[in-house]
């Protein structure tokens, strides 16, 4: 592979008040022809001087780029710059954005080759439009195309999808990718984010902290497309995260471990000897939750995680109380630095009423929770981020792993579980097995404890959304509930990212579309009953294909025995309307880890040792069931409450998730009594004159 | 929902027209006329056909004063924002002129050019090519960098730079200039007919107060500037309609 791209000693300064600061210090390294190179370094590090100085628009103190042997010294347009904002013009249309650099030919012959390219990358019928009235990727994929459509022989590209959320980030990827193996180009990635440069780089160089200079090097040997959760690529982004000084494993003492299924890092243990203390099946909330409370207790455990494709996942807004157990297990930064959405309040609307009721959320004091707020996730990234969180506190994590079953003595005691990977089948022993499998329900269903929900057989279809009008832009970030017409049917609007909005139906199992039957045309229905819900979505475009999924609601029998527990979804799932998910995953993660500790310390793993576990989290289980089927009975009569600024306290703690330590019960009291009155003056009318402020006035 | 919106206003014009027939009345003055008296008057010179005459006079020396300026300003603006030197060197003297009221430059302007139509023209230049080169400079140095680098990096011709880039780019800023420039030509048309000419507005304003103190004329004439006026800066607001300047005011 010839040399394409050569930097030698590059080297260069700013002058500030404090003294000439050296920030970029002796870099030299070399692009073949057709090479991917991604160079990825801490922030504020140098790395856009050093892209600035390779494309030529600035001179370095010291040192040279030569560009096919040529020394380079100005921009030219066989290397086009795509940087983090754009630059792609305002006030031009896509089409005479594409024909900007372009010269020679007639005007014709520019217009179709522009459209040509317009096509490549997916804007066919936008040609005429301005870029402020495109979506923020449809405006990087233009930015893509004016690039490509000058057949530069290099791209040079400087953060250039990190402007865009986490959904079109990946999708621009692939489309980079795809396109890169129709036409050859020479890139040169300049990048912060890890997991960008391990997607689609052949090489990657770390840079070091300012002044910056090449610190490692990584080969990435990985065919395309790569699966972004395969074991090589974590190992890889581990290793360089690792040497960017991000991976905190280094100091946390436990070994970060991210083991491909394949290697024989867990051989079988001869028979009685334990593999694990606690083996927890599941890689998602619960699991990895539970993982870093047992890392930082220093308890050893793993966690089996059959790695699972990227996709939005119902459960996408948290509760302020849930905040504590993020905070414990020092997980309150990431999400921070992970640029969520701030979720200040809820807001509910009701199909039959003009008014809304917006309920702010306030800090829980009594929990340590400063701050009034929580946050709207994308549950693929942000479960990604607490496994890798997880991983970085000590939790040894085997990913590709699919367990068939939890093995038990003749006693009834959980044994471990039978795995099965690319390393054929084995027992994986352990004192403590934890099912956080979800609602695939592992435990459950193979010792026969689950219990539906007869009056609670709800069915989601959802999907993410671009161009939802968000409302009042006081209210815009908070989670929105809407009340639909129709049996317990209503719907949510989370905002992902600044241009993201999840919206989903829920509903009764009989009203819903059979397989095969129209599921676009349900939504839409569906939409179209509440008048404020349709407001919203009248200009929306679907991000991808619905989604439907059953939401049946269901408990478990036990939720603990000799050697084992239930965490998360695995021992309840009630329907998602108050965002009880991850709550749920949360705090039984936090008891059970809490449990383990102090089973294993007193060597009794019976289920006497988890009783107190069970009985604490049934105590809140039984609260969010309650409150559930409160709702349901009569939402107007709840909205009412909810809308009465002395009543509306009462149900605060509730609305925040604080149930799990008691005081949630005088709440619940009041709404069950308010419930009950509203059914019985609705029933006979009459009667609710003497009734007190807020009841009556709606109906459903 | 449109009409919530003109509403209010159509009230307060309406209680002022009150107020002002219930004062004339109050008071029995003889020269100040009342609302009803202003409509005839109007009715009057529509009749006659001198109003069409003095507003066709008064927006022709705007046009001729005010496209000079354009014609004069935007390039001289562009310069300026463009070439270093030229900024350095000019900026200081338009600094200095632009303070200076048009109404001041009014003796000046008989003695250069005389009382024909010549004066009002210079002055309509003189009071709205400032804004209108400090604008579009303004724009200039405006310019996003990255826009800049862009073009730089495609390595176009100086003509693309131009037209493709640094115009439009400046265009937003150039027609928020136009739009004062109208506005502050408008002003001083009225001024300028005031002291000399045979028409235009400021010429019946005067006139008809001179001449037998034609109150009713006086205040028809001033509605009248009022309401041109609004129109003219309503044209304008169209121009940033356009699709090509959109985009910098969509935020």
């Amino acid at each position: 592979m010839p040399t394409k791209i050569e930097v030698k000693d590059l080297q260069k300064g700013f002058a500030t008040d404090k003294g000439p600061l050296l920030v970029v210090d002796g870099v030299s390294f070399s692009v073949g022809d057709g090479e991917f190179v991604a160079i990825v370094g801490p922030s504020g590090c140098g790395k856009s001087t050093l892209m600035s100085m390779i494309a030529g628009f600035d001179r370095p103190d010291r040192g040279s780029v030569a560009i096919d042997g040529a020394e380079r010294t100005r921009p030219s347009s066989k290397g086009i710059l795509i940087s983090q904002h754009g630059s792609v013009f305002p006030w031009l249309t896509v089409r005479e954005n594409l024909m900007f650099g372009l010269e020679g030919p007639s005007r014709r012959e520019k217009a179709e080759l522009a459209d040509h390219y317009a096509g490549i990358v997916g804007l066919t019928g936008f040609e005429k439009s301005y870029p402020h009235e495109l979506s923020g990727g449809m405006v990087k994929r233009v930015e893509l195309a004016r690039a490509l459509v000058v057949k530069p022989e290099i791209l040079y590209m400087d953060e250039p999808f990190s402007a865009l959320d986490a959904l079109m980030n990946l999708r621009m990827r692939n489309e980079l990718l795809r396109i890169l193996s129709e036409e050859r180009h020479t890139v040169l990635l300049i990048t912060h984010d890890v997991e960008e440069a391990v997607h689609m780089a052949d090489r990657i160089l770390v840079l070091s902290p300012r002044p910056t200079r090449i610190q490692a090097t990584f080969e990435v040997a990985l065919p395309h497309p790569r699966k972004l959760t395969s074991p090589e690529v974590q190992e890889l982004r581990v290793a360089i995260l690792r040497e960017l000084g991000v991976d905190r494993s280094e100091e946390g003492g436990g070994a970060t471990l991210v083991v491909p299924s394949d290697s024989p890092a867990t051989p079988v243990r001869s028979e009685g000897a334990p593999d694990t203390e606690v083996l927890i099946v599941g890689g998602g909330p619960a699991g990895a939750i539970l993982g870093a409370y047992l890392a930082r207790a220093g308890v050893d455990h793993t966690i089996l995680d059959k790695a699972v494709h990227p996709r939005p996942h119902v459960g996408e807004s948290l509760l302020c109380a849930t905040t504590r157990v993020f905070r414990e297990i020092g997980f309150l930064e990431a999400i921070e630095r992970g640029d969520f959405v701030r979720k200040h309040g809820a807001l509910w609307t009701h199909f039959a009423q003009e008014r809304s009721v917006a309920l702010p959320f306030r800090a829980i004091p009594h929990l340590g929770i400063e701050q009034p707020f929580s946050w709207h996730v994308d549950r693929s990234r942000f479960d990604d981020a607490l496994l890798r969180h997880a991983a970085a506190q000590g939790s040894r994590v085997l990913e590709g792993a699919q367990v068939e079953r939890v093995e038990f003595d003749e006693a009834g005691r959980a044994l471990g579980a039978r795995v099965r990977d690319a390393g054929g089948r084995r027992l994986l022993r352990a004192r403590v097995v934890v099912d956080a499998t979800g609602r695939g329900t592992l435990l459950g269903s193979q010792l026969r404890l689950k219990r539906t929900d007869p009056s609670l057989r709800q069915f989601a279809v959802h999907g993410w959304f671009e161009g939802v009008d968000r409302g009042d832009p006081e209210t815009a970030e908070w989670i929105h509930l809407h009340v639909l017409p129709g049996t317990r049917a209503w719907a949510w609007q989370i905002p992902i990212s600044a241009g993201v909005t999840s919206v989903g139906i829920v509903c009764e199992a009989e009203a819903f579309p059979k397989a095969g039957e129209d599921l676009d045309g349900f939504f839409a229905s569906a939409v179209a009953g509440s008048p404020v819900l349709a407001r919203r979505m009248a200009a929306a475009r679907p991000l991808h294909a619905l989604q439907r999924e059953g939401n049946y609601s269901y408990s478990m029998e036990r939720l603990a025995g000799d050697g084992w527990l239930l965490v998360g979804d695995a021992a309840r799932f009630v329907d998602p309307l108050f965002s009880s998910g991850m709550s749920v995953a949360a705090e039984s993660a936090r008891a059970a880890a809490a449990a383990i500790r102090e089973a294993l310390a007193r060597g009794d793993v019976s289920a006497a040792a988890f009783a107190g576990y069970e009985r604490h989290l049934r105590a809140g289980l039984e609260v969010w069931r309650e409150l559930i089927a409160l709702y349901y009975r009569l939402p107007s009569a709840f909205l009412a409450l909810l809308a009465d600024p002395d009543e509306r306290e009462l149900l605060r703690q509730l609305m925040q998730g604080d149930v799990y330590e008691g005081g949630a019960a005088a709440g619940l009291e009041r709404l069950r009594a308010e419930i009950a009155r509203a059914e019985a003056s609705a029933a006979a009318p009459t009667a609710s004159s003497s009734g007190p402020p807020g009841s009556g006035t709606l109906s459903a | 929902m449109k009409a919530r919106q003109v509403l209010p206003s159509l009230v307060v014009m309406a209680l002022l027209i009150g107020v002002w027939w219930g004062l004339v009345r109050g008071t029995g003055s003889a020269i100040f006329p009342t609302p009803w008296q202003v409509v005839t008057g109007t009715v009057e010179l529509i009749r006659d056909g001198t109003l069409w005459q003095h507003i066709g006079a008064s927006l022709m020396r705007v046009a001729a004063g005010f496209l000079l300026a354009v014609a004069i300003g935007v390039p001289l603006g562009l310069w300026m924002g463009w070439v270093r030197g030229a900024f350095d060197t000019l900026n200081p003297v338009f600094q200095i002129l632009r303070p200076i009221s048009p109404i001041a430059w009014i003796p000046i302007a008989i003695l250069w050019f005389g009382v024909g139509n010549a004066s009002p023209i210079y002055l309509i230049f003189i009071s709205s090519v400032f804004p209108m080169v400090v604008q579009t400079t303004a724009g200039v140095h405006t310019i996003e960098r990255r826009y800049l680098r862009a073009a730089d990096n495609f390595g176009v011709s100086r003509r693309t730079l131009f037209g493709q880039v640094v115009i439009p780019a400046v265009l937003p800023q150039v027609i928020v200039g136009m739009r004062i420039g109208l506005g502050v030509a408008w002003l001083v048309v009225v001024a300028a007919e005031m002291i000399a000419l045979r028409s235009g507005l400021g010429y019946l304003i005067i006139d008809s107060r001179n001449a037998g103190n034609r109150y009713d004329l006086v205040i028809a004439g001033m509605i009248i500037i009022g309401l041109i006026g609004l129109m003219l800066d309503g044209g304008m607001r169209l121009l940033e309609g356009l699709k090509s300047v959109r985009w910098r005011y969509a935020h």
